[in-house]
């Protein structure tokens, strides 16, 4: 049964607004205090959750072996959990694979290593890396370009050309792996080393994507515990948005308190604590 | 963010424990009341059961694995 005193509008609209950001449908009704108050608690869990593990622990994969996938709990958080859904689909796409040519200009920082081929260590590399698309007669698409900066803590510039190869596009992995030649100057040109490194990957192609393999067992390695907290975090504020939600939809459970809450229940004369008649909202309750 | 998620790793997971129980307590006492002091006065109270329980808790565990 529905409070009369609450104004629950359209109550289902509420519910969807409820679930597509948290305190959204409450503001929606004119529950200002209890909107605030909600989306502000279950946002910021949700993206402390985020933060503490490294923005990689919310994603949806399709694992039939677990059916206690965190993303189930995530996903009631609503639209900053949904892109995981978007992320998911791109990452299994059948272009989302090893690439032999760059998509267009590159200009990041790297970091990797060095290796010459007239020379059996490796050289630490870092600095930043620039390519364009480019074609060769005999090899087609290639990347050209230079890197600038550290190997070995001397200072060198590189000219590069090649066909590359770069990691996929979409994963978890802030960083995008590339693997190019390095040329000399001569004419035509002769690959003397090779650069192998990583460059940063875009915000939109890592946001909620789900790890590979490697990454997850590294980030594990990396945060240990704080892994599992970080999920935790996530996942209750899932779960906290239902609560939201049916809120939204049903109202409170226990409502003004009248005659279920001890702290509403008149205590005797001369006590500071009054009841609350049923159909009368206590006078401050309309502006909750 | 991975200095963040470093600076996080630096701390003893047990302090997560207050704003997690804080906005549990918070989140709940709202879905179950409308009355806004009510939700406050709850809130406190609800968060205060949950470390006392979880002190309870620690404190049993710690007993039971005395000497091991």
């Amino acid at each position: 049964m529905l409070d009369p005193r609450i104004p629950f509008k359209n109550r289902y609209l509420a519910g969807v607004l409820a679930f597509l950001f948290p305190g959204v449908g409450h503001v929606y009704q004119g529950r200002y205090f209890k909107g605030i108050l909600c989306g502000v608690c279950v946002l910021v869990t949700f993206f402390y959750g985020m933060a503490l593990g490294d923005w990689s622990v919310v994603y949806w994969k399709k694992d039939p072996t677990n059916f206690l996938n965190p993303y189930y709990a995530q996903v009631f958080v609503g639209l900053p959990a949904l892109p995981s859904l978007v992320q998911a689909r791109r990452y299994d796409s059948r272009t989302n694979v090893d690439q032999l040519r760059i998509p267009g200009p590159i200009n990041a920082p790297f970091h990797g290593s060095l290796r010459m081929h007239d020379r059996t260590a490796d050289g630490i590399a870092t600095g930043q890396i620039e390519l364009k698309p480019g074609n060769l007669p005999a090899e087609g698409p290639v990347a050209q370009g230079t890197f600038t900066g550290h190997v070995d803590k001397k200072e060198v510039t590189l000219k590069l050309e090649g066909i590359p190869k770069l990691g996929k596009a979409v994963s978890a992995d802030p960083d995008r792996e590339i693997d190019i030649d390095v040329i000399d100057g001569g004419q035509p040109p002769q690959a003397i080393g090779r650069l192998h490194g990583e460059y940063p990957r875009q915000f939109w192609d890592r946001f909620e994507a789900p790890p590979d393999e490697h990454y997850y067992l590294d980030l594990h390695g990396k945060l240990g515990k704080f892994h599992e907290l970080a999920m935790t975090f996530t996942m209750i504020a899932g779960l906290l948005n239902i609560l939201v939600i049916l809120d939204a939809v049903e109202g409170p459970a226990y409502g003004y308190g009248d005659g279920s809450d001890p702290d509403r229940k008149p205590t005797g004369a001369g006590s500071e604590k009054t009841a609350v008649p049923p159909t009368q909202p206590p006078p401050d309750a309309a502006k909750s | 963010m991975e200095s963040f998620a470093l600076l996080a790793a630096g701390t003893h997971a047990s302090w997560y424990l207050l704003p997690l129980a804080l906005t549990v307590s918070l989140v709940y006492s709202a879905t179950r009341f409308e009355h806004r002091p009510q939700i406050l006065r709850r809130s406190v109270r609800l968060f205060c059961t949950i470390l006392v329980s979880m002190a309870a808790l620690f404190a049993v565990l710690f007993l039971l694995s005395w000497n091991l």
